[in-house]
């Protein structure tokens, strides 16, 4: 179930790490590469770019740490990133005529 | 233009409405004088503020009005105005404001209560008509306030029915919300979602008990549902509240519904969120209500299994995802929900993640299944504005609708029943025949 799940996800002990330039590069890679598989709508690539036990989370809340205790706008896992991409491409999907175009801006420093 | 009471009479037929009624401002004004202005309204829950002082504001008919905790442990309702220069006291939102209210422009002082306490500099107000114990120089409370087992309503008008009176058969959902706690309380808990509609909010009301439209408007999210559950073999409940859309129309015709006086109603569940006997949260909830209230009551009170039930003019609570969808009109083509989630007090916390679930996959604005209702509304909405033709259809088992005690039975689950009971309430109200 989703609320089992039991990993702090907050950010509040996010922490700066010196990464080498590399790594860095390649984060950044990473994250504008899914940025744009969304904004191109390709559903598949994006599914493959998660992990089994990766979560999915847009918290209701500034500062919400827990999404085990309190409403969520999306905390889904692979069983409901999947269907959400299923309804998407559903062509009697009425809210997305017309589809929603979108368009990530990745801020990164 | 002004409307006559005639007029207004001829835009509700038997069968039919005028779409005027949900595209014309000027009968939205009246709406909020004759309707708001008089019902009782669901203004919010004493667990929005707990502690002395604790307040959060909302909008009854549009109308800012301030639900605040008194210092006598009472919960009090207020116009969020000063008797001053009219500014807001406080700003939209919830928040402590102390032992009593003090405007941010010039200082006047109120109980919480809203009775005067002190104006700055008295001397200036000798020898004038100031006077302090005026209501004129007080906060204005609403004209009734009443707390139903939590749950806070208020009219704005001095005279008309009680609230039990009001509420008639509709009671019995807010009472079964509350039973499933073992100490027979609710609080609300886990934050609120706000969605806003590009619609009237009678569209909105006339859906919740729309039988007819949920296996057409949200093919997109059932069909992925059940292709979902096919591939990896089973259906988890996360699946089976969106699958739940797409029942064949013989079991949508074989529910029951209610609709009572003023507008209210509820009809029969359509999910089946674990038989106690096989889903361990379920049974987990069952033995909690058991200890509290001994077996028999407990299968009642779990056995009362229903979907949406209306207020009419306050919302929509749903007694087994524990929630409660909150109906504020802000314009004849925008209407505000707020969806509160409620936590059963000594209830396994497994059914309060339930509700989490329920109101994340269902009522978010990211919801895969909600979008669809909001895009038909919008569409009415739309529709409703050309020169397309003129009447509303509420055709279905139309003449069949069976007086009871306190109002009617459908003889069939897709009757438009739950439609035409609410415009009968329109009416009554509208031409003041209440």
């Amino acid at each position: 179930m989703l609320f089992d799940i039991d990993f702090d996800v907050s950010t509040d002990k996010a922490q700066e790490v010196n990464a080498p330039l590399e790594t860095y590069h390649r984060v950044q890679q990473f994250i504008y590469h899914e940025a744009r598989l969304l904004d191109e709508r390709q559903w598949k690539p994006w599914l493959d770019l998660w992990t089994e036990e990766g979560m999915y989370w847009i918290p209701r809340e500034h500062g919400q740490a827990s999404p085990y205790d309190h409403i969520s706008l999306c905390w889904e896992n692979a069983l409901l990133r999947e269907l959400r991409v299923r309804t998407l491409e559903n062509p009697r999907n009425w809210a997305q005529q017309p589809i929603t175009h979108s368009t990530r801006v990745s801020i990164t420093s | 233009m002004p409307y006559t009471n005639q007029q207004i009479a001829q835009l509700v037929r038997d069968d039919s409405v005028h779409k005027s009624i949900y595209t014309d401002s000027e009968l939205f004004k009246l709406e909020m004088e004759r309707i708001y202005g008089q019902a009782w309204i669901y203004a919010g829950h004493e667990s929005q503020v707990p502690e002395i002082g604790d307040y959060h504001t909302t909008l009854i008919g549009g109308q800012d009005v301030v639900m605040v905790r008194d210092t006598d442990q009472t919960v009090k309702v207020v116009y969020n105005r000063c008797p001053h220069k009219g500014s807001m006291l406080v700003a939209r939102g919830s928040g402590n404001t102390g032992k009593f209210f003090r405007c941010p422009y010039h200082a006047w002082t109120f109980k919480l209560d809203g009775s005067h306490l002190a104006a700055p500099m008295r001397r200036g107000f000798e020898g004038t008509n100031f006077d302090p114990k005026s209501p004129e120089f007080s906060i204005r409370p609403l004209a009734r306030v009443e707390n139903y087992r939590g749950f806070i309503f208020v009219s704005q008008a001095a005279e008309g029915p009680s609230l039990l009176d009001f509420l008639g058969g509709a009671v019995s959902s807010i009472d079964n919300l509350c039973d499933r706690s073992p100490v027979g309380e609710v609080e609300v808990a886990g934050g609120v979602f706000k969605v806003m509609q590009p619609s009237n909010w009678k569209v909105f009301y006339e859906n919740l008990h729309d039988t007819m439209h949920a296996r057409i408007t949200h093919e997109s999210s059932y069909t992925s549902a059940r292709e979902q559950a096919e591939t990896i073999g089973h259906m988890p409940l996360e699946l089976h509240i969106m699958d739940g859309n797409g029942q064949p129309y013989e079991f949508w015709e074989g529910l029951s519904i209610a609709a009572f006086d003023y507008g209210h109603g509820y009809m029969e569940g359509i999910f089946n969120p674990g038989a106690i006997e096989t889903d361990p949260i379920t049974r987990s909830h069952f033995e909690t209500l058991e200890k509290a209230y001994g077996r028999e009551r407990a299968l009642e009170i779990l056995g009362e299994n229903r979907h949406n039930t209306i207020i009419y003019g306050s919302g929509s609570p749903h007694t087994v995802f524990q929630q409660f969808r909150v109906i504020r009109p802000i314009a004849v083509d925008r209407t505000m929900v707020e969806i509160q989630v409620f936590r059963l007090k000594g209830a396994p916390e497994a059914i309060f993640q339930r509700g989490l679930m329920y109101a994340n996959l269902i009522n978010s604005p990211s919801s895969n299944v909600m979008p669809d209702d909001i895009e038909l509304y919008g569409r009415c909405q739309q529709g409703n504005t050309t020169r397309g033709g003129e009447w509303v259809s509420q055709h279905r088992y139309a003449g069949t609708d069976t007086p009871v005690e306190g109002g009617f039975t459908s003889i069939n689950g897709t009757s438009e029943l739950p439609m035409r009971n609410q415009f009968r309430a329109w009416k009554q109200y509208m031409l003041g025949d209440n």
